[in-house]
Order: C-alpha cells, then sequence, then structure tokens
C-alpha cells in the first residue's frame, strides 16, 4: 500500500513536470505555429545557473535561472524566429532543431561534455510523514509548484489584458493585428512565459539529478512535446493534459515494470501515446477542427 | 482645398485618401490602381460582383495584402506599408468578411480586445453604453461563449468590437452576407447610427440596392477598377443597378 502510495505521488510529480514542459511548448506553438525543439536547451540554461549558483546563494540562484531561462528564451526568438515569423511551420521546426543543436555545443564548449554536480536542493530529498504514510518532499513540491504555475498562466491568460491578447493572437493572428494587437509583444510575452517554465522545469530535475549536461533538456522537451502533440497541440489545456498523462505514465512504468522491461520504458511510452493517436488524431482534447491560421 | 464633382472639399475633414490603389495576386491585378475617399461623417459604398477586388481593396488598407498606391492616407498621415495594428491604432477599424470573432473567448472578452486600439480610455464606459444599446444581444450574452452565437450575432459582436476601438474609420466588408432579414436590418440601423455620430464608414456589400440607399455615394468595382460611382436615388433604378454589376 505505502509503496503504492508513494510511487502514485511520484508519478503526478512527474506528470506536473512533464505538464510544465508541454505548456512551455504548447504555449509559443499556439502563436507561432512553431513546435520549439530548442526548449529543452532553455531548460539547461536554467539547470547549469543552478548547479553553479546554488552553493552561493539558493535565492539568487532561482532568481538567476529564471532570469536566463526567460533571456534564453528572448534571445531565441528576437535572434531567430522573429525573422522566421511568416515561414511555414516546417522551416520553423528546422530552424528550432538547428538552434538547438547550437546551443548543445555552446554549453559543451562553454562547461565541457562531462556533467556538471552540485546538491541543489538537498534538504528537499526528505520525506515527510503525512497521515501515517512518508512521502518524498521534493515530489510534494514538484507538485506545488507545478499547479501554483499552471494556475498562475491560466489567471494570466483569462484575467488579463495582455493574456487575452495572447490568447487572440494564438487564435487568429491576422485578425488579432487588425484590431490593433501587437503581435511582437505578444510572442515576446509568450516567450518569456515559456522560458520562464523551463527555469522551473530546470528547477524540478535539477534537485532531483543534481547533474546537468550539454543535453540536459533532450529528453524532457521532446517527451513534453510527445505530451502537448498527445492532448492537442490546437488547445492549451490539452498540451497540460497531454504533458502530464506522458509524466504519469513515465513514472508508473519506472516503478512497476520488472526490471528487465523497464530499459523498454520510454519506447512503452511511445506505444502508449501511438495507440492514443490512432484513436484520437488530434489529440486527447482536441477541439472541432480549426481554419488555417495566417 | 480640393474638388469632387466641381464641389469645394475641405481636406480637413478628410479621413481616407486612396490614389492609384494597386493589389496583385502573382503578378495578376486583383485591384487596378482605383482612387477614392472617405471624409468624416461619410458614408461611402463599394460594390461590385465576386471577384471584383472589394476585399482586397479594404485588406489592403491594413497592409494585410501586399500593394502599391501613389496615395494612401488616415488622418493625414501614410498608411502604406504600415503595419495593420499601427493602422488600427490609428484609427481605422476593419471588421473583415466572415465576422472573425474569438469564438473560445467569451463575448465580454471580445469587446475587451476592441479596447486595444483605443487612444484614450476617456469616455469608454459612454461608448460600451451606446454601442450595447446598437446590440442589445450582445448585453443579453455577455458573458456566453461567442463560438454559440448565431452568425447574425457574431456579425453584431464583430462590428460591436470595432466600435469599442472608438475609430475613425469603420470599415465593414460584406457586414450582411449569410444573415437573416431582421439581423440585416440590425446591421443597417447600426450604421446608420454610426454615420449619426460623425464616424466615417466605408462598406463593402453585396446587397446593391441597400447600399447604394444608404450611402453618399456607392462607387462600382468590376475587375479591379471602379467602373462608375452611383449616388442614392440611383437606388431605386434598377436597370442602371444591373448594369453596374453586368458590365455594359
Amino acid at each position: 500500500m505505502i509503496p503504492l502510495l508513494q510511487s502514485l505521488v511520484d508519478a503526478v510529480s512527474a506528470g506536473a513536470i512533464y505538464a510544465l514542459a508541454a505548456l512551455g511548448i504548447g504555449l509559443v506553438f499556439g502563436i507561432m505555429r512553431l513546435a520549439n525543439l530548442a526548449h529543452g536547451e532553455i531548460i539547461t540554461g536554467s539547470a547549469y545557473t543552478l548547479i553553479f549558483l546554488w552553493q552561493f546563494s539558493w535565492p539568487l540562484a532561482l532568481v538567476a535561472s529564471a532570469v536566463v531561462g526567460i533571456g534564453i528564451a528572448l534571445v531565441m526568438n528576437f535572434a531567430v524566429f522573429h525573422w522566421l515569423r511568416a515561414q511555414s511551420p516546417a522551416t520553423l521546426l528546422i530552424a528550432s532543431f538547428g538552434l538547438s543543436i547550437l546551443f548543445q555545443r555552446l554549453y559543451d564548449a562553454a562547461f565541457g561534455t562531462n556533467v556538471r554536480t552540485a546538491p541543489v536542493g538537498n534538504g528537499l530529498s526528505q520525506s515527510i510523514e503525512m497521515g501515517g504514510i512518508r512521502i518524498n518532499l521534493l515530489s510534494v513540491i514538484t507538485i506545488v509548484l507545478g499547479v501554483v504555475l499552471l494556475m498562475s498562466v491560466h489567471l494570466f491568460l483569462t484575467r488579463t489584458s495582455l493574456g487575452l491578447q495572447v490568447k487572440a493572437a494564438s487564435a487568429d493572428s491576422r485578425m488579432a493585428r487588425i484590431l490593433g494587437i501587437r503581435s511582437g509583444l505578444v510572442i515576446a510575452v509568450t516567450f518569456a512565459i515559456s522560458g520562464l517554465l523551463a527555469a522551473a522545469v530546470a528547477f524540478a530535475l535539477t534537485t532531483q539529478s543534481g547533474a546537468v549536461g550539454p543535453t540536459f533538456g533532450v529528453q524532457v522537451t521532446l517527451f513534453g512535446l510527445v505530451g502537448a502533440v498527445l492532448g492537442g497541440l490546437s488547445k492549451l489545456s490539452g498540451s497540460v493534459v497531454g504533458g502530464f498523462a506522458v509524466g504519469v505514465v513515465l513514472s508508473l512504468f519506472t516503478s512497476w515494470l520488472p526490471p528487465w522491461a523497464n530499459d523498454f520504458r520510454t519506447a512503452l511510452v511511445y506505444v502508449f501515446v501511438i495507440i492514443a493517436l490512432v484513436f484520437t488524431p488530434n489529440g486527447l482534447l482536441a477541439g472541432r477542427s480549426k481554419k488555417d491560421r495566417t | 482645398m480640393t474638388e469632387r464633382n466641381g464641389e469645394p472639399v475641405d481636406e480637413s475633414q478628410r479621413v481616407l485618401t486612396v490614389e492609384n490603389l494597386t493589389v496583385q495576386y502573382g503578378g495578376v491585378p486583383a485591384v487596378d490602381g482605383i482612387s477614392f475617399t472617405v471624409d468624416a461623417g461619410e458614408l461611402v459604398g463599394i460594390i461590385g460582383p465576386n471577384g471584383a477586388g472589394k476585399s482586397s481593396t479594404l485588406l489592403a488598407l491594413v497592409n494585410a495584402v501586399r500593394s502599391t498606391s501613389s496615395r494612401l492616407e488616415l488622418l493625414g498621415l501614410s498608411i502604406a506599408g504600415k503595419a495593420p495594428e499601427r493602422v488600427a491604432r490609428h484609427g481605422l477599424a476593419l471588421v473583415p468578411e466572415g465576422h472573425h470573432i474569438f469564438g473560445e473567448l467569451s463575448v465580454a472578452d471580445n469587446l475587451k480586445l476592441g479596447r486595444v486600439a483605443r487612444r484614450s480610455m476617456a469616455g469608454l464606459d459612454e461608448d460600451t453604453e451606446w454601442i450595447l444599446s446598437l446590440f442589445p444581444i450582445l448585453r443579453e450574452f455577455h458573458s456566453r461563449s461567442a463560438g454559440l452565437l448565431s452568425g447574425g450575432q457574431q456579425q453584431q459582436l464583430a462590428i460591436a468590437r470595432a466600435l469599442i476601438s472608438s475609430p475613425r474609420l469603420l470599415v465593414l466588408d460584406e457586414p450582411s452576407l449569410g444573415l437573416s432579414p431582421t439581423a440585416v436590418d440590425t446591421v443597417f440601423s447600426a450604421i446608420a447610427a454610426v454615420r449619426a455620430r460623425g464616424m466615417a464608414v466605408l462598406l463593402v456589400e453585396q446587397r446593391a440596392q441597400q447600399a447604394v440607399a444608404a450611402a453618399d455615394r456607392t462607387h462600382v468595382l468590376s475587375e479591379g477598377r471602379i467602373t462608375m460611382t452611383l449616388s442614392p436615388p440611383d437606388a431605386s433604378n434598377s436597370e442602371l443597378l444591373t448594369k453596374a454589376y453586368l458590365g455594359s
């Protein structure tokens, strides 16, 4: 019973991480049809910041990793994607792939191929007792962080003027501009939010592993993207639910699969995703088909 | 001062000046060097058959399609090549064909988006009250998802959203398309009320008779060119209207 509950809490915690990754990817996809493969390198940049600065001051490390995440996201936007806005999703995807490789090489050159380690959030690795059951504190904090950030993004999008503009530009960018919405500003804000979400993912993953290498953010981004597609990229709630589902399944496979099958857990997640997409090709939460956006 | 129809025209009242506007798609002209003006408080109509270049003309005004012109001015400022959002913030509100409301947002949120292009928030409450009095159904469905409204209600929402921006020039692309007769009446009454407030209106319509009757003057567009300009008395001349549409 106790291992079962612990594994469920771990699964929800993993789900929260992948939901945050999928939301960061889904937001940017919604606004400019860009499936940003380089989202992982934003996560990696924030993770390196945590690793290097945690020993000096943890509040400084947290703030700096958020600033670095937002900064890298904005640099990617203004240096590359801003100039490709009118291009097709395929062109944008390839550009993001190139950017991903470029950033990995830059991290490699700057910090070396080997992982850098530091005890980030060491105090969080203890267990706490809740109702007679011991639960990993880090899992609980990750879940709380995920819920707070998801709620914050939701409130931003639904309760603020700028958030409404982001939603409008995501739904119909040409009409949004005709209404006077500054597309450049709205895109930059969206990238900044995705950078902040990437920093949150970096924090959750770095406290788990304490080790960061140049390809640190690749796997979570791939699964985040898969989750976003699974849930339906046309809806943000779809991205979140899909990301959460992938995280939960991945974590449950890790806990429950016999040792000989555990090496195949990643492949099994993809099998799960393929089966789901066969039955719901537009994603689990996809609405009716929409017009192409210009 | 310049002249139109031999009458002197005060250019300080000029809201929109279009000279030699051309829009080409793949080298084929959709709009072929047309010129017209709209003054404050005027309602100017554009009619013509499908493919005449009406919508392309309107989209060119907000630079949503590429165009060339010798003069394209809104309130004395050149808007040639300016981004759609800048044109909107300078006072031109376009309601494109097909409503383009945000279906997943509520009616209230759609209306809020109209505020983005507003130059001043002074008088917002009064303007909102006036607009909701033109389209009472929007008050009733304030919190409803806009995608659940009927076609006629969505058109009313699209016009209301444009009016919230307090534009100097309201540009409507076939506002009556696909609407029930009652909804068409609501839309045309609203257009009359907008004009009575001194706002300039540029109206593209398929309902030639209704448009010609309502507008100060109506340009007939055919194969990208203005072939005729009609005045309200021409609305009852069905022979002339047929000729305007089908050519001589």
